[in-house]
């Protein structure tokens, strides 16, 4: 777990064959792109519950990126791209997070910390909205993609410590 | 009664929906689970290389993909008319069963136990797995992440990558195992046995030994005398990874027992007009409709299932734990839905001293792990015992091994009518004219699916368990006069 220490990790979460579920998968990648590897390693993971538990075990930090389909107001329309930080209790808004077969992630990360689980003092959640991430096909719907190098920015900028944004960044 | 249609909205918000109709007199008329549900998988496969599919099959979803990739590449075998090396065999078999006592484990510790150790109405807030550590103690919830935790060990080993494997190739795995990784595995098997006893005998002290709990294992609320299918082993034991399908009757008798190519004689696919996941039945005794009994084609599968189409367990500490609970329920096959955590944990356990079977046998370091596949790409088939069911990957490919057509019946999909039976009868068992419907009840109804380990994943994309779930109850005219809604 040493070469763990003092890191984040970044995580998207979705199915890369699920149309905009994948959206926390290319952000991921575009942040990827954005950052140092050796300080900021990208998984991907189409999961949660204990297997995403295992996952965080070990880093400094971590940044946590889904789909959503609902706008976190539930009187607002959906906003196609739109990214929200979330706090625990409003995970149930996210797709992979809320799908988990096991527990929910705030249940889960206080089982890892009560069983003395080494686990990231801080955990950032973002949501992305999305249209279709119930469709198979490994296309985003056009809009959502054009997104993700703004998406990606908004996040390094918003929640990575200043600095470690590639100053030449493609994305 | 009216025509029932699914509200497009609701699935497209991922809950599940649990839709019950009233009689005049506010006894149950009728009960329907219905589950968003993805669609369209099969076609996504067309024109692509078959090699591809065991890659992209577990990317479905993340509760299960190991037993995807095992079904995928099993059937790309197929289609390339490849025998795979014992060794490939045997590592596969030893992987898929270290993934399997993580999945069980998860399942009775995170999603099912919480209804028996903190009881099934107690409040929500508590009756999760924080609420079993607080009970139970703090060694549990340890033994728990490290029985996944192992679990994820071998995938990794042996499956190149923890959560979405690649490791297992048309014509066996990519790389063979080193006689240190050999004696990994045999400690982790040695594990999971330990832990596979220990749960059975909390179990026992849990469940077995409380009369309200038994009252509950044993009503007629959660009864169904159905079909039951399993892959079994030459001797028609138990096994996750290979061997035929048995199918016997609501008596114990075999019905049928067949390889995996003949699965399209025996299994048909019902549509029912408000459900858009389709309804396994067995084609010789024919789709009669939601019920149970010998004239109807129901048959469910999952862990209950297995031990019941089974003649009994190929280790001898699960063939033990496989005695004592059909001697205490003296009847093969058991009815019981309940009965499937109970089955859960002998799988649990069998799992364990299979991986240690496994590890031992010295052929197990062979290097040679692959056999090359030469002939020309057709059809093949390809089933596995995935955690909540039997697992079918049919693919059908030119001769370059581009797919011209995929067909998959999916573990869960083969429990959907006796889901749907069960909570029927759950809530006519628990909702009674002029009561109001409280939480505590939802959650005995729920309690009715859950005992299946329903996953909806590879079919849909909300997964059950705690799934953010909608409770509405009709009158007899369909008018909504009340409703529950439980987000995840």
């Amino acid at each position: 777990m040493d070469e763990r220490a003092g890191k984040t990790l970044i995580v998207g979460l979705g199915s890369p064959i699920l149309r905009d579920d994948a959206i926390g998968l290319r952000v991921a990648q575009a942040l990827a792109d954005l950052l140092p590897a050796d300080r900021f390693p990208v998984e991907e993971a189409g999961t949660s519950g204990l297997r995403l538990l295992l996952l965080l075990e070990g880093w400094e930090r971590a940044v946590i990126i889904d789909a959503m389909r609902q706008p976190l107001d539930p009187h607002a329309d959906l906003c196609l791209g739109r990214l929200n930080r979330l706090s625990p209790a409003q995970l149930h808004s996210t797709l992979t997070l809320n799908t988990s077969h096991e527990a929910s992630l705030a249940d889960t990360l206080e089982l890892g910390r009560r069983m003395g689980m080494a686990l990231p003092q801080e955990i950032a959640i973002f949501g992305i909205e999305v249209e279709d991430p119930f469709s198979f096909g490994e296309e985003m719907t056009p809009g959502l993609a054009q997104c993700v190098p703004a998406i990606a920015r908004e996040i390094a900028h918003r929640c990575l410590p200043v600095g470690t944004v590639h100053c030449n960044s493609r994305a | 009664m009216d025509k029932v249609t699914i509200d497009p909205i609701t699935r497209l918000e991922g809950h599940g929906k649990i839709e019950i109709f009233l009689n005049d007199d506010g006894s149950v008329a009728n009960a329907y689970f219905q589950v968003p549900e993805l669609r369209g998988f099969e076609r996504f496969c067309e024109g692509r290389p078959v090699e591809e599919l065991p890659r992209i099959t577990p990317r479905i979803c993340g509760v299960c993909p190991d037993a995807h990739h095992m079904a995928s590449a099993k059937a790309c075998d197929a289609v390339y008319h490849v025998d795979i090396p014992p060794a490939a065999k045997k590592l596969r078999e030893l992987w898929y069963n270290a993934f399997t006592a993580g999945d069980h484990c998860t399942h009775f510790y995170i999603l099912a136990g919480p209804d028996f150790v903190m009881g099934p109405t107690a409040d929500p807030a508590e009756r999760n797995i924080l609420g079993v550590i607080n009970k139970v103690g703090l060694e549990i919830g340890k033994r728990v992440i490290r029985q996944r935790k192992e679990a994820h060990e071998v995938i990794e080993m042996l499956g190149g990558k923890p959560t979405h494997p690649v490791g297992a190739i048309p014509g066996g795995l990519s790389k063979a195992i080193t006689e240190e990784e050999r004696q990994r595995l045999l400690q982790i098997g040695e594990g999971m046995v330990e832990f596979g006893q220990f749960s059975l005998g909390l179990f026992a002290d849990v469940v077995l030994k409380n009369e309200q709990y038994m009252d509950l294992v044993l009503s007629d609320a959660f009864t169904h005398r159905t079909y039951y299918i399993g892959l079994v082993d030459d001797n028609n034991l138990v096994n996750f990874y290979d061997g035929h399908v048995r199918v016997v009757d609501p008596d114990g008798k075999e019905f049928v027992s067949f390889a995996p190519p003949e699965y399209t004689d025996v299994i048909a696919e019902h549509v029912e007009p408000w459900s858009y996941l389709k309804f396994p039945f067995l084609k010789k005794v024919g789709w009669k409709g939601l019920v149970d009994g010998p004239d109807s084609g129901v048959y469910r599968a999952a862990p209950l299932a297995r031990l019941n189409a089974a003649e009994g367990m190929a280790t001898p500490l699960a063939q033990e734990a496989y005695e004592k609970m059909y001697s205490t329920f003296g009847t093969k096959p058991v009815h019981q839905t309940m009965a499937f955590h109970w089955a859960r944990l002998i799988e649990m356990l069998y799992s364990g001293e299979r991986v240690v079977e496994l590890a031992q046998d010295p052929d197990i370091t062979n290097p040679k792990v692959h056999q090359a596949p030469t002939a020309t790409p057709d059809e093949g088939v390809g089933i596995v015992e995935a955690p909540r069911g039997l697992l079918i990957h049919h693919y059908q490919t030119d001769p370059n091994g581009i797919v011209q057509r995929a067909n998959l019946i999916v573990g869960t999909t083969n429990n959907k009518a006796g889901i749907c039976m069960s909570v029927k009868k759950a809530a006519e068992g628990v909702i009674k004219p002029g009561q109001e419907v409280s939480e505590g009840i939802l959650n005995i109804v729920e309690m009715a699916f859950r005992a299946y380990d329903p996953c909806f994943g590879c079919a849909t994309h909300a997964l059950p368990g705690h799934m953010p779930l909608i409770v509405t109850i009709r009158n007899p005219r369909g008018e909504v006069i009340q409703e529950i809604r439980r987000d995840g």
